[in-house]
């Protein structure tokens, strides 16, 4: 990411700007991006046209990261998301929950940590608003007492270093994407996720429909707990677990489906047939019969 | 499947880790330990059955399975549902038929006296090479030993036997009636019952399970036609509660061969004059059944 050695012009007074990206798809990472600089060189920041980066064509964007990263007046940093990360908080029971927005604010809150433990001296953050402006300008201040944060809509627009903020997370989520090493070894496995949107590109939710299975859902890549997702759970395979079984207020409990069998879903091709096969400790005394436990003759 | 390359079938064994005690404190699990699959002769039924070595610590596998259903291992899928789980097990029930064979008794006499090395040798299963240090350190408690210069020689001796049967018997007792409730609500013969046959897994009718039973003055209703042998040399031990306290004993004076308390009760009709030599028999291999 950054280069080791603190640049001479970070022990004075900076100014830093985040913003995202990916926070709406339902595929791959969401990236926290920032940007740093002196408040002397917001000048020249501001002549560099970073923009907004969602109006910026791909090759632009990518011209003007590796500008950045030329830039040595400029410090940059990122936080990468993983889509595990975010389904696995999102989806957790209803106390341990974490929602999208706690998550957002804690990769910013992340970010500001990182450079000010590197020695930068940030006297002005600014941010795109998550959830409500105000509380958030709150929490990030009681955080960072002597930071002065500036929370507002649209921010990647009104603050340069916000828009360059953007352009460094724009391009490393697009770089993530397209680099992205699938955790699934099935075959049939393509790589045309469009822009990650089912609602809006047909090229995406094709992708879904194609890569959707009964009993897993999908592959790592798409983020389970968005609600884009959802329409596609109906068809899966229920699945009954033993901890919701205890777990009284679980709204699953007490419905008994039948059993399904995964050869009546399509799995084809197992040459073992043990499913059917259970213990029974039959021919042993009652004490190993009752608990079906049976003697190994070869492991 | 890709996570478990080289392997044909993955299938998911719990084992209990071999204690190690922390400076005589708390007993925690030994994570390093390594262990080895073995292949021994079931103790009741002869038959090849599987066993689990580890830091010295024997234990037996078993096997539970419920029909549709597989397992979770971390990211991946194993598909088959069965459950192996390993307990300890005490090596004298694996080591009581090879030490009965090797003794070579006749009704008449006391059997012989073997060196471990042989006794170990069980044709068809290696496997009771690797029990040559559980055998040492175990088998003192049923055998009579005989130390000639730097050799240890072991013959099984069935009143130690029966002593440590009816310590069996006790723990399994107590064990079964904090186990399980329904225990505590039966009655005590019940129990016994119980006991015996969970016994009766272990160790073979004839004659052990008889000789316990006997002892404990129980019938033992199980598949065997042929009355009960009665056996002459066998030491009958005046009470179960006694019978553990001089097994304890035992163990410390186990060494003193001829001031044996126990000797003195043997009727005087099965030992007839032996000569040692015929005590300290080299068998050959093909000899030993």
């Amino acid at each position: 990411m950054s280069s080791a050695p603190l640049p001479k012009w970070a022990s004075k007074p900076c100014i830093m700007g985040i913003d995202e990206a990916g926070r709406g798809p339902v595929l791959g990472p969401m990236v926290y991006g920032c940007l740093y600089c002196t408040l002397s060189y917001q000048k020249t920041l501001a002549t560099l046209n970073f923009a907004d980066s969602k109006t910026l064509k791909e090759e632009k964007r990518e011209e003007l990261f590796e500008n950045i990263k030329a830039d040595d007046s400029i410090g940059w940093e990122v936080d990468v998301i993983d889509p595990r990360e975010l389904s696995a908080k999102m989806l957790k029971r209803s106390v341990t929950k974490i929602n999208l927005n706690e998550i957002s604010h804690n990769s910013a809150i992340g970010l500001v940590k990182r450079v000010l433990d590197m020695g930068v001296l940030l006297t002005e953050v600014y941010v795109d608003t998550v959830g409500d402006a105000e509380k958030y300008r709150v929490k990030l201040s009681e955080k960072f007492p002597g930071v002065k944060f500036v929370v507002a809509k649209k921010a990647d627009s009104l603050y340069p270093v916000v828009s360059g903020a953007s352009i460094v997370a724009k391009v490393t989520r697009d770089r993530a994407l397209r680099n992205w090493v699938l955790d699934e070894t099935a075959e049939n496995m393509q790589r045309n996720f469009g822009s990650g949107y089912p609602g809006a590109d047909p090229e995406t939710k094709a992708w879904l429909d194609r890569h959707k299975h009964m009993v897993f859902g999908f592959p790592t890549i798409v983020r389970f707990s968005w609600g884009t997702c959802k329409p596609y759970f109906k068809d899966f395979v229920e699945v009954v677990w033993e901890s919701d079984k205890m777990d009284e207020d679980c709204p699953n409990n007490g419905r008994s489906k039948h059993q399904q069998k995964l050869s009546d879903l399509g799995f084809t091709g197992y040459k073992r047939k043990s499913e059917d096969i259970e213990s029974s400790g039959k021919g042993r005394c009652k004490f190993f019969q009752a608990r079906k436990l049976q003697l190994v003759s070869k492991f | 499947m890709a996570w478990c390359e080289g392997v044909e079938a993955p299938r998911l064994l719990i084992a209990p880790l071999p204690p190690i005690t922390n400076k005589g404190e708390d007993i925690i699990g030994n994570a390093n330990a390594e262990g080895c699959l073995l292949s021994l002769r079931h103790p009741q039924s002869g038959k090849p059955a599987c066993y689990l070595l580890r830091e010295g610590y024997l234990q037996e596998l078993h096997w539970f399975k419920q029909s549709y259903g597989s397992w979770f291992l971390g990211d991946y899928a194993c598909e088959d549902g069965s459950l192996y789980i390993s307990t300890p097990i005490d090596p004298i029930f694996v080591l009581l038929p090879i030490f009965e064979e090797a003794r070579m008794k006749k009704a008449s006499d006391q059997g012989v006296f073997r060196q471990l090395d042989e006794i170990l040798y069980v044709d068809g299963y290696p496997g009771y090479q690797h029990l040559f240090s559980v055998a040492k350190d175990t088998m003192n408690m049923v055998c009579e030993v005989k130390e000639i210069g730097s050799s240890k020689f072991f013959r099984l001796d069935n009143s130690r036997v029966l002593a440590w049967l009816c310590c069996k018997v006790q723990h399994l007792k107590a064990t079964l009636l904090e186990l399980d409730k329904n225990y505590t609500a039966q009655e005590e013969g019940e129990t016994l019952k119980d006991v015996i046959s969970i016994l009766g897994e272990y160790v073979k009718d004839e004659p052990w399970l008889m000789l316990l039973c006997s002892h404990l003055k129980l019938d033992i209703e199980e598949t065997h036609k042929e009355t009960t042998k009665t056996m002459t040399g066998q030491i009958f031990l005046e009470n179960n509660s006694e019978s553990c306290h001089t097994f304890q004993s035992k163990v410390e004076n186990g060494r003193s061969m001829t001031s044996n308390r126990r000797q003195s009760k043997r009727p005087k009709t099965e030992t007839n004059s032996q000569n040692i030599k015929d005590m300290f028999r080299r068998v050959t291999r093909k000899g030993t059944s």
